[in-house]
């Protein structure tokens, strides 16, 4: 790979970028992390707390003065939607309001804080803070090369459990990076904390890759380059990706470095395999989510299972015997003379191959047999387009095999005629297991017809050698009982083998179309209970070390191909090389643990300032830098770095803790100020970025959704200080199918709706959210059946209200709604709108009501925080 | 660095606008008031310009004034979803048909992987001959541009990259990587240039294959492309999502909402898209309604014949917004009615001449609609697929079980077309092998073919950057040259 930049430029450019690194005032992220004194409060009745110092510092120099208090009804719904992406209920209004009085507003607000931090839905939002950050989607990827990505919820419901419990943030980075190797290292931890660390590592292994890149190679170098760019970002905020081609030409990061990190990633295993086919392999690796001793037992009770199969096998061997030597070879001549006696039954076989079906489908051979199989377990089908001689009743068998009985549907010219229908186990995949299976009777037309097997969802086919279609002629079963009486012979063989008389004499795995041995019934029915007993278990993904973990050697140019001689050994970083000693790898580890602990080493000068800014910028909307994935030379400079270092020092000195940070940023009066104070012409800060007013902003596309949901009773607020309780809470955004199907009615619109309101689903990391205002919103607001069915909900819950005249049902939608009671003259319009719509538009009372609501969901104090 | 919702360039307090008195929206607002989508890239330029103080470090960014004199205003692109086979269109290679079922010779190497196992030579089943003045080679699959366009196309022969599935291919087409979520050309095209109807968004994508635009990546959500998805299946107008009035008489609820708004401070950015929504919901249905079309024109598009109804309602539809003032309008031909879209593994003859006669007519029919509107000469028209097809045949396993009477994917040289827009008529650029199989001569590299769709719409490649993730981004990435050959 040739980049056209002339050679000039690249010298000079890594020259400057390692004069940086040299130089004792480097840039300001990479230096030492101190905590700063916080500057005199000249205001004295101001500050709040040591934040207010800093931010009043800057105000104070640029000549401007903070904004007044907001008011409790504001603030009840700022920090409401800040901490836990719900609005206010009327009765946490109500509350509030009642507390505000007794215990005055300075009380009211701090017992607030603590009430909203204890929370289970703290863990909600600020957990899908950190799921932007480490890229997760909730379900199956339709994007560009993406395969899907599911069994990713364990991770998601891990970062949602450690926010809430207040893991600190030190022990959050590292269990995301390490946690199966402390899993491994602790194996005496309760085992809720055992499954926690083995999950929490799906940060390195939920990534959107690219299940078609056709070089197994280079797919391998760009999983290791999308965990890296993804891991720098999140927690050092710098990317290192740059440096897999060449040298960073700004930050610190030599091209060495950036492989130094490949050997470690590269010696972590996420995928189960890595083959050259991508049909064949490139799952991801996963492990059930259960206890050891649960999965002891599952795996115990699985290999009964096998070993009750391979006696299954064994008793259908013997019962073939004793068939044959009884019955088939004994009257084997007049079980020839009878089949010829019978009417001729018209067949038509076809090779199975030659079929049409989905990529998924394809042929193997097995025992030189060419059969078709499915590579993975998704939806999919396989069909034929037989040529019949004549209409009429046929029916369709098929000679197929597999371990497991899986269950199909089968369609005729695209109508489902058998649904559900599990094909018997034949006992394995092999040659020997093939055996002919009935699926019934149907009518079918000369000439072609189109017959489909579905498999079920997220399940297999059998393998399938051949189908065949046998025309039933008339009165066959007169014809039967008389050759079966003349000859004196087994109806149920001779029926069976005028449909297959080419599985004369049966095989052991065909035999059970002649006859099941109670031998066989038996096993099967103790086969049956067992798998009651041990249903399979759940699977979540996994992340170990590979067997015998490797260096990198540096790609030239980041080609896959054309690499050094010598391999980069694993190593951390160098950039913070003179505040933090690097750390020796063990030889027979990957080094993750080792990466993680120095990130997270109070010596390293970028963890702590990132995470802070990242509490920021939940909490104002924009970081304290702006860029909040981009600390390096080309991000944005810090607007205030003495306030982000003092957050920074206090999080390490707080022992990592997060809801400590948050109190201290959300009790600030910076955090409480006004947003509605005015812009003056001659204000030297029109963009707000030393905070001389709350800085008010669009909800992202989650709380606007949740508030919708939430306002038509349809999240149970749930009590603080308790665990969270999934089941109640399951219909917020956030667990919303955001990719792929969905199975909700409106699930397409809600989709939808993420979508435009900034919500990105392509499963990359993003640092902040777009919050661009667009023509398509409004559209939205106007014209979608979403909001309008919310509306209606909405609507018909504010009828049910009873002994309320309009005035006041108009206060409690306001109230309800936007959190506060609208003043005289908007009363007023109200009802020139209601009466409109009842007297104008002659809509019904519900109706007219939702388009109020309607109203109040498209209005800026619905859609932004303020 | 996205778009901030409060836009920086409006005048707060309540007398910006007064609203509510001669109805919703006082007549006294001019058009500047309202840019409407090239305000909001406006806005974006100059809140990055404010944060480009900061990060001194920044190379020049993109900005509203077109960097050179452009030669196009507008774009349209017709996309051939699936791959069209370049040997058997618009790249005559006699030797297909000579050296029909023998192999192809070792000079031609095997890609390091082919999507599937590579066959014999297959000959192009179709019609060759020469057609118009300059006497051009085509197969006889576009019979209607064939006569009346073939002097005046621009073809490119030598288009190449190396990604050999559908969606690598199409992301690097459209976005200039394979599989990494940037902004497409048309995000680029209109964060570059803003929209030239203040009632409409300047970037349609008409009948996406997913039913929705490309995402815009990093670029903000202001640049998306309008979805306008394709008719039901019984048939009829195309569908454009949200666009349809939800209930009637909005004006008294847009009133009722402003009158909410009152009583917090107007929020310049919500209210201008509210009012924008507002009026395309009155414009846009018309625009939609092709009934505004003459007979004769209807029909010269294909409208309401079987074959090309759906194609022609396309393209007729994108004369209609190009000529409202949208910048970009892509439409994709993407159907599995004659086969599997432009895909044909297997049934090539069948598939292709099907999907031909369903496009022929209708782009036939927009090349003639525009230069008669007198709008060709500033309009671009680009014509291709994300790749074409090999030479030999395929030993195909899959949909359509076995068969061998189709052609594998081929990135490594395949052509696309272009019209209008300044340039050059009847003219030939860059040659694929004796097989067409690899680009040989003046190679294009689809950062090339954006580098010069860009520079044709006045854009220079290089300083249309936008900062994202630590560094300035490109459309072009580090790569691309334009193709001053082709321009007229």
């Amino acid at each position: 790979m040739h980049l056209p930049i002339p050679v000039m430029i690249l010298l000079l450019l890594t020259a400057s970028a390692a004069t940086i690194m040299g130089e004792e005032k480097s840039h300001w992220a990479f230096q030492l992390l101190r905590e700063p004194t916080p500057p005199p409060d000249t205001q004295g009745d101001w500050s709040m707390n040591s934040i207010d110092n800093f931010v009043l510092a800057d105000l104070v120099d640029a000549g401007l003065k903070p904004s007044p208090q907001a008011d409790p009804a504001t603030l009840l719904r700022r920090l409401s939607i800040d901490l836990t992406g719900l609005p206010p209920t009327l009765k946490e209004l109500e509350n509030f309001e009642s507390a505000v009085t007794e215990k005055g507003p300075d009380q009211a607000y701090l017992a607030l804080v603590e009430r909203l931090l204890g929370s289970p839905h703290y863990g909600e939002r600020w957990g899908r803070h950190w799921l932007d950050v480490s890229r997760y989607i909730q379900g199956k990827t339709k994007v560009a090369a993406v395969d899907r990505i599911d069994m990713a919820e364990p991770y998601r419901d891990y970062v949602v459990r450690a926010l809430n419990s207040n893991k600190p943030f030190d022990q959050f980075v590292v269990e995301q990076i390490a946690g199966d190797i402390l899993a491994e290292a602790e194996s005496k931890r309760l085992h809720a904390d055992q499954l926690d660390l083995l999950a929490a590592p799906g940060f390195l292994s939920i990534g959107p890759w690219f299940a078609d890149c056709a070089d197994p190679n280079t797919l391998r170098m760009d999983i290791i380059d999308e965990q890296i760019s993804t891991t720098t970002q999140a927690f050092l905020g710098l990317n290192f990706s740059c440096a897999r081609c060449h040298d960073h030409f700004f930050d610190p990061v030599p091209t060495r470095d950036y492989y130094a990190l490949a050997g470690i990633f590269g010696s972590t295993r996420i995928l189960k395999e890595n083959s050259s086919n991508w049909r064949d392999g490139r799952y991801r690796l996963t492990r059930p989510e259960a206890s050891q001793k649960k999965i002891r037992a599952f795996e115990a009770n699985e290999k009964l299972v096998d070993s009750l199969r391979r006696d299954r096998w064994k008793a259908l061997a013997t019962a073939r015997e004793d068939l044959l030597e009884r019955e088939l070879l004994q009257k084997d001549v007049d079980y020839r003379n009878a089949l010829k006696s019978l009417p001729p039954m018209p067949a038509v076989e076809i090779e199975a191959e030659d079929y049409q079906g989905q990529n998924n489908v394809r042929r193997v051979k097995v025992a030189g047999e060419t059969v078709v199989e499915t590579q993975r377990e998704r939806l999919q089908w396989v069909g034929w387009r037989p040529e019949l001689p004549e209409a009429g009743t046929y029916t369709i068998l098929l000679r197929c095999a597999a371990p497991e009985s899986y269950r199909i549907e089968l369609k005729i010219d695209g109508k489902s005629v058998l649904s559900e229908f599990s094909l018997p186990t034949s006992g394995g995949w092999e040659s020997r297991h093939f055996r002919w299976v009935s699926l019934g009777h149907y009518l079918l037309r000369s000439g072609k017809n189109d017959i489909r097997l579905w498999a079920d969802d997220h399940s297999y086919l059998p393998r399938i050698d051949k189908v065949r279609f046998v025309r039933t002629p008339p009165h066959r079963g007169k014809w039967l009982n008389e050759a079966s009486k003349k000859w004196g012979l087994r109806k149920e063989i001779l029926a069976q083998l005028q449909f297959v008389p080419q599985a004369w004499p049966p095989g052991i795995a065909d035999l059970e179309r002649f006859l099941v041995p109670e031998s066989v019934s038996r096993i099967d029915t103790e086969i049956a209970k067992r798998r009651a007993l041990h249903a399979p278990l759940p699977q979540m993904l996994a992340v170990t070390d590979v067997q015998g973990v490797r260096n990198e050697p540096i790609h030239i140019g980041g080609d896959t191909y054309n690499v050094e001689k010598k391999a980069v050994p694993r190593a951390v970083p160098s950039l913070a090389r003179h505040l933090v000693k690097s750390p020796v790898i063990p030889e027979h580890s990957s080094g993750r643990l080792q990466l993680a602990q120095w990130i997270v080493d109070p010596g390293n000068p970028l963890t702590a300032r990132v995470i802070a800014n990242r509490l920021w910028q939940g909490h104002f909307g924009t970081g304290i830098v702006a860029t909040s994935g981009d600390f390096g030379v080309q991000g944005a400079n810090p607007t205030n770095q003495p306030l982000l270092d003092f957050l920074a020092a206090k999080l390490i000195a707080m022992n990592w803790s997060l809801k400590d940070l948050h109190r201290l940023i959300v009790t600030s009066a910076t955090y409480r100020q006004s947003s509605s104070t005015a812009l003056t012409t001659n204000n030297p800060d029109p963009d707000n970025k030393l905070l001389w007013r709350y800085p008010r902003r669009r909800l992202e596309a989650e709380a606007l959704y949740d508030s919708m949901l939430s306002l038509a009773g349809k999240v149970p607020r749930q009590p603080s200080g308790h665990p969270l309780d999934n089941s109640k809470s399951k219909d917020r955004a956030m667990y919303i199918l955001t990719s792929g199907r969905s199975p909700m009615g409106m699930g397409i619109e809600i989709r939808k709706m993420l979508h435009l309101f900034g919500y990105d689903p392509s499963g990359v990391p993003v640092h902040k959210r777009d919050s661009s205002v667009n023509t398509s919103q409004s559209l939205f607001w106007l014209n979608n059946k979403l909001p309008r069915y919310y509306a209606s909900k909405i609507a018909e819950r504010l009828l049910a209200l009873p002994d309320l005249n309009d005035e006041q049902r108009v206060t409690v939608a306001f109230r309800m709604i936007l959190g506060h009671s609208p003043g005289p003259l908007l009363m007023e319009q109200t009802f020139t709108y209601l009466d409109h719509c009842r007297i104008v538009q002659d809509l019904g009372e519900t109706a007219s009501w939702a388009r109020v609501v309607l109203g109040l969901f498209s209005s800026d104090n619905f859609s932004y925080l303020k | 660095m996205s778009a901030s919702s409060s836009a920086p360039n409006y005048t707060p307090g309540k007398a910006a606008i007064e609203v509510g008195k001669n109805g919703l929206f006082p007549l006294s607002l001019s058009r500047r008031g309202f840019m409407g989508f090239s305000g909001l890239a406006l806005c974006d330029l100059l809140s990055r310009q404010e944060t480009k103080a900061a990060t001194p470090t920044s190379p020049a960014s993109g900005d509203l004034e077109p960097h050179f004199p452009a030669r196009a205003k507008r774009m349209i692109f017709i996309m051939l979803d699936g791959g069209i086979s370049q040997v058997d269109s618009y790249d005559y290679k006699p030797r297909l048909q000579a050296e029909h079922g023998q192999p192809l010779p070792a000079s031609i190497k095997s890609p390091k992987f082919t999507f599937a196992e590579r066959g014999h030579i297959i000959g192009s089943p179709f019609e060759w001959s020469q057609w118009g003045e300059t006497g051009s080679w085509a197969s006889d699959l576009f019979p209607k541009v064939n006569r009346g366009w073939l002097d005046k196309l621009c073809f490119i022969h030598s288009l190449h990259h190396e990604n050999e599935d559908h969606i690598t291919a199409m992301s690097m087409l459209n976005t200039g990587v394979p599989r990494e979520l940037r902004p497409s050309m048309g995000n680029w095209l209109l964060y570059g240039l803003g929209s030239d109807n203040s009632n409409l968004p300047g970037y349609v994508d008409l009948t996406p294959k997913d039913g929705k635009a490309f995402p815009t990546g990093f670029l903000p959500s202001s640049f998306a492309g309008a979805p306008i998805l394709k008719p039901s299946r019984r048939g009829g107008e195309l569908m454009w999502d949200n666009l349809a009035a939800g209930f009637s008489d909005q004006r008294a609820h847009l009133d009722f909402i402003q009158a909410i708004n009152e009583e917090s401070d107007p929020l310049m950015a919500e209210l201008r898209n509210r009012e924008l929504a507002f009026r395309m919901q009155n414009v846009a249905p018309e625009i939609m309604d092709l009934n505004q079309e003459s007979k004769a024109t209807k029909e010269l598009y294909g409208v309401g014949a079987d074959h090309t109804d759906e194609f022609g309602r396309t393209l007729l539809l994108a004369r209609r917004f190009a000529e409202a003032g949208v910048r970009f309008v892509t439409a994709t031909h993407s159907t599995s009615r004659y086969g599997n879209l432009w895909d044909q593994h297997a049934g090539l003859e069948k598939g292709h001449r099907g999907n031909a006669n369903a496009v022929d007519q209708p782009i036939a029919a927009l090349l003639h609609d525009l230069e008669s509107r007198g709008m060709l000469e500033d309009t671009l028209v680009l014509c291709g697929s994300e790749f074409g097809r090999t030479p030999s045949r395929e030993i195909f396993d899959g949909q359509m079980g076995r068969s061998d009477d189709g052609r594998d994917h081929n990135p490594h040289g395949f052509t696309m077309w272009m019209c209008g827009g300044g340039t050059k008529q009847g003219y030939h650029h860059g040659a694929t092998d004796d097989y067409g199989y690899y680009a040989i001569r003046d190679k294009v590299s689809i950062h090339d073919l954006h580098a010069t769709v860009l520079h044709l719409l006045g854009i220079d490649h290089k300083r249309l950057t936008f900062h994202h993730s630590g560094r300035d981004y490109r459309l072009t990435d580090v790569f691309g040259k334009v193709v001053n050959e082709i321009i007229a």
